[in-house]
């Protein structure tokens, strides 16, 4: 079994990164002010889609939609700057692919409920 | 009477697919195993793909066998290795951009074209003829020529139709000569023969556009096949433009269409008009680009005039560039990186969807996610590489870090470079700039490539004139004697080919030095016109005209027998005494003497015909002038010996 697998997955808060929110405040610049929250919000939207097909898939035994799913929030994540979440993401594609689903309830109920922090995070962050 | 030659389109590369038909076919070439029922369902819908097959599999034929003129006998004759270089050389997808020629209705041209293939097959079945897959393919090429001239003159051909009169096809015709020096029926023959064609089919196409003439003389075969295609293109448009739908519309038209072109009793042709609309109610559909999709998302940073400026000022940095990714945070990201750093951004959420907006709107980048459902990246990548505008976009792939290991993989299906996520924005510019360069040192290749493709165009231009010149007698616009030799060695051959009757009228203009010696040159040039726009007006068609020299013409008469000649000479002969000739001093007139002489057996070629008939002349001018003497009546055997 991988060492990893067992031990309680560190700094997997909902915590944001500071650093990939200024860049996305540069990247909107003076002229689109706007443009962090409206990345917030298309995350906001689209990440609990990528969650179900992790949860689900896992609770139905397909693992590759377990894998699609992660994969796709892993890089989401990082874009907004929860890289807690998105950090168990990777280790979700990882045990996914290597076919290790033992280590996936755990992995998943932690990403649950750091996608959760996340969010309270980036909404506070909008107003 | 001047054949045209059309040898852009050799230099010119090819003629343009529907993007649909190149959907379909990327999709096919890409996949494992070869499906050549499906590719050969896919190339018969689309004219550019099933000339260009029927013409890369013509040399491959063996000799002595029948002509190739399905796309399943082409397929056969390819097999799978050539057949798949073949389709990748050729699929060239119609797509938005200066290249394509504005006005010129793409769609409408391919939906037209498989509806008069359809129809043309229908016909030919329903009617019992044989050949009806022939008569597909004809439907389906008759009207190549106008394809060609809109790729390759797409500015000329433009402002050539925004003219009110070019709808109508003889109009158009004429706008094109004066333009291009050749008109799409033209093209088209000259096309069919490269693909190698049947020579009934060439003449089919030439006939099938000139509507109403008399045309008793061409050969059977062609004629009916022509007026096939009349009735085929008439019900395309009635299926198309959906005429059936008013009252006593379009079929009434197409009944009536069939009855006089094909000799139908009502009954049949009413029959045969409802099985045609059937056929095409089931078949005539061209493959939509993106079917269900909505139009491309063309995302620019231009959302308010002032940036307008700016990014008009930015663009000619930037690129036009597709960004496909399944998450759409990572998509929004890309996007705005992309668009604030001056290029013009279209996005997709997969590989289908990109792969359908790349063939309408011709990216010069790529730049996407690896890991994507339905289609990845890679698969794109490979999709797009099997077409000709396809292999020159730069394509950038997305990749998470634990996919380096593969990016071998990727390189082999032809990515350019790629970059990891989560994506660093310097680093993907700088990719992107590298690329630009790329691209650039390609776009100076090309900007050559299209000076020399216009001085090929120009040439082709210029080589119809000179061609025209060469052959053209200057004072009457008549042919000349050497275009003349041309023109009846060719009959000769044909002649001689078919057993058909050959026949030629010498005519010469009576005591013309005596009008020349009176009036002067300016007057006998008159009379020489006069007589040249007579005989030009008052021969047949299929009947040829030339100025031989001097005041002595001379008219070809295919399949005409001497007997039949000389019944037109005295019409000639008639006309031109009755006509008057006026000159800004005084009213004229003139006669003209005429030699007929037909092909016989014991000639050995055309310098023996065209004796003969300059025996018959004589006679006539001997007895007395402003008569027809024909040589085997005239004794020209005792003259001339």
């Amino acid at each position: 079994m991988h060492p990893d697998s067992t031990s309680r997955p560190s700094g997997a808060t909902g915590a944001i990164d500071s650093r990939v929110i200024q860049g996305l405040r540069d990247l909107g610049g003076e002229d689109e002010p706007e443009l962090l929250s409206e990345l917030i919000d298309i995350f906001l939207e689209d990440a609990p889609q990528r969650m179900k097909d992790i949860t689900e898939g896992l609770a139905g035994g397909d693992l590759g939609r377990v894998e699609r799913g992660a994969h796709t929030l892993k890089s989401s994540s990082a874009n907004i700057g929860a890289l807690g979440l998105s950090e168990l993401c990777r280790r979700i594609v990882e045990s996914a692919r290597a076919n290790h689903p033992e280590a996936l309830p755990e992995l998943c109920q932690a990403s649950v409920q750091s996608l959760a922090e996340a969010a309270t995070n980036l909404r506070s962050l909008k107003s | 009477m001047i054949k045209n030659t059309f040898e852009e389109q050799i230099l010119m590369g090819r003629l343009p697919s529907s993007p649909g038909v190149g959907r379909l076919l990327v999709q096919l070439v890409r996949r494992k195993g070869l499906e050549l029922d499906e590719i050969t369902k896919v190339v018969r819908i689309d004219p550019a793909l099933t000339g260009g097959l029927l013409q890369a599999a013509r040399p491959l034929a063996p000799s002595g066998s029948a002509p190739i003129e399905t796309v399943e006998a082409a397929i056969q004759v390819l097999g799978p290795g050539a057949l798949l270089r073949a389709l990748r050389d050729l699929t060239l997808v119609a797509a938005g951009g200066s290249k394509w020629c504005a006005g010129f209705d793409y769609s409408r041209y391919w939906a037209i074209s498989l509806a008069r293939a359809i129809a043309a097959e229908t016909i030919m079945r329903a009617t019992g003829r044989s050949g009806a897959e022939a008569g597909y393919t004809l439907g389906l090429l008759a009207d190549i020529g106008r394809l060609a001239l809109a790729s390759v003159y797409p500015s000329e051909y433009a402002t050539l139709l925004v003219e009110p009169r070019a709808r109508e096809s003889a109009e158009l015709s004429r706008l094109e000569r004066g333009r291009l020096q050749i008109d799409h029926a033209e093209v088209t023959a000259c096309l069919f023969e490269r693909w190698g064609m049947r020579r009934v089919f060439t003449r089919a196409v030439l006939l099938y556009e000139k509507d109403g003439e008399s045309t008793e003389t061409e050969e059977a075969q062609s004629l009916e096949l022509s007026e096939i295609l009349r009735c085929a293109q008439l019900q395309a448009e009635i299926h198309i433009d959906a005429l059936d739908r008013e009252p006593n519309g379009g079929t009434s038209l197409a009944v009536s269409s069939l009855r006089v072109g094909l000799g139908l009793s009502d009954e049949a042709a009413r029959m045969v008009a409802a099985e045609v609309q059937r056929q095409l109610a089931e078949r005539a559909k061209v493959p939509e680009a993106a079917p269900g999709k909505a139009e491309p998302k063309l995302e620019t940073t231009e959302s308010t005039p002032t940036r307008h400026i700016e990014s008009a000022a930015r663009h000619w940095d930037g690129l036009r560039i597709l960004v496909v990714d399944d998450d759409p945070m990572s998509l929004e990201i890309l996007r705005r990186t992309l668009a604030q750093a001056g290029h013009q951004v279209q996005c997709a959420s997969d590989g289908v969807e990109a792969l359908q907006i790349a063939l309408e709107s011709n990216p010069q980048a790529i730049v996407a996610d690896w890991m994507m459902p339905r289609m990845d990246g890679v698969e794109l990548c490979k999709a797009l590489r099997c077409i000709q505008m396809g292999r020159e976009m730069y394509f950038l792939l997305v990749t998470g870090r634990d996919q380096e290991d593969q990016i071998v993989a990727a390189y082999d299906a032809g990515v350019d470079e790629y970059v990891t996520k989560p994506f660093n924005s310097r680093i993907l510019l700088a990719r992107l700039k590298a690329g630009q360069r790329v691209m650039e040192l390609r776009n100076e290749v090309d900007a050559e490539r299209l000076v020399t493709a216009q001085h090929v165009r120009d040439l082709g231009i210029a080589n119809r004139k000179l061609n025209v010149a060469a052959l053209t007698d200057p004072l009457t616009g008549l042919a000349n004697r050497r275009c003349a030799r041309n023109k009846l060695s060719e009959e000769w051959q044909n002649s001689m080919r078919s057993s058909s009757p050959l026949s030629v009228m010498m005519v010469d203009i009576d005591r013309f030095k005596r009008v020349n010696d009176e009036y002067g040159h300016e007057i006998g040039d008159l009379v020489l016109n006069e007589v040249a726009q007579i005989l030009k007006t008052h021969t047949r068609q299929g009947e040829e005209v030339a100025r031989l020299g001097g005041e002595e013409f001379l008219v070809i008469c295919p399949n005409t027998s001497a007997e039949q000649a000389a019944i037109g000479a005295e019409r000639l002969r008639a006309a031109v005494e009755s006509h008057v000739i006026r000159t800004p001093k005084f009213h004229t007139s003139t006669t003209v003497s005429l030699g007929v002489a037909g092909r016989t057996s014991d000639m050995s070629g055309i310098d023996a015909l065209l004796k003969a008939a300059d025996a018959a002349v004589y006679v006539a001018k001997s007895a007395g002038r402003n008569q027809v003497k024909r040589a085997d009546t005239a004794g020209g055997g005792v003259l001339s010996a």
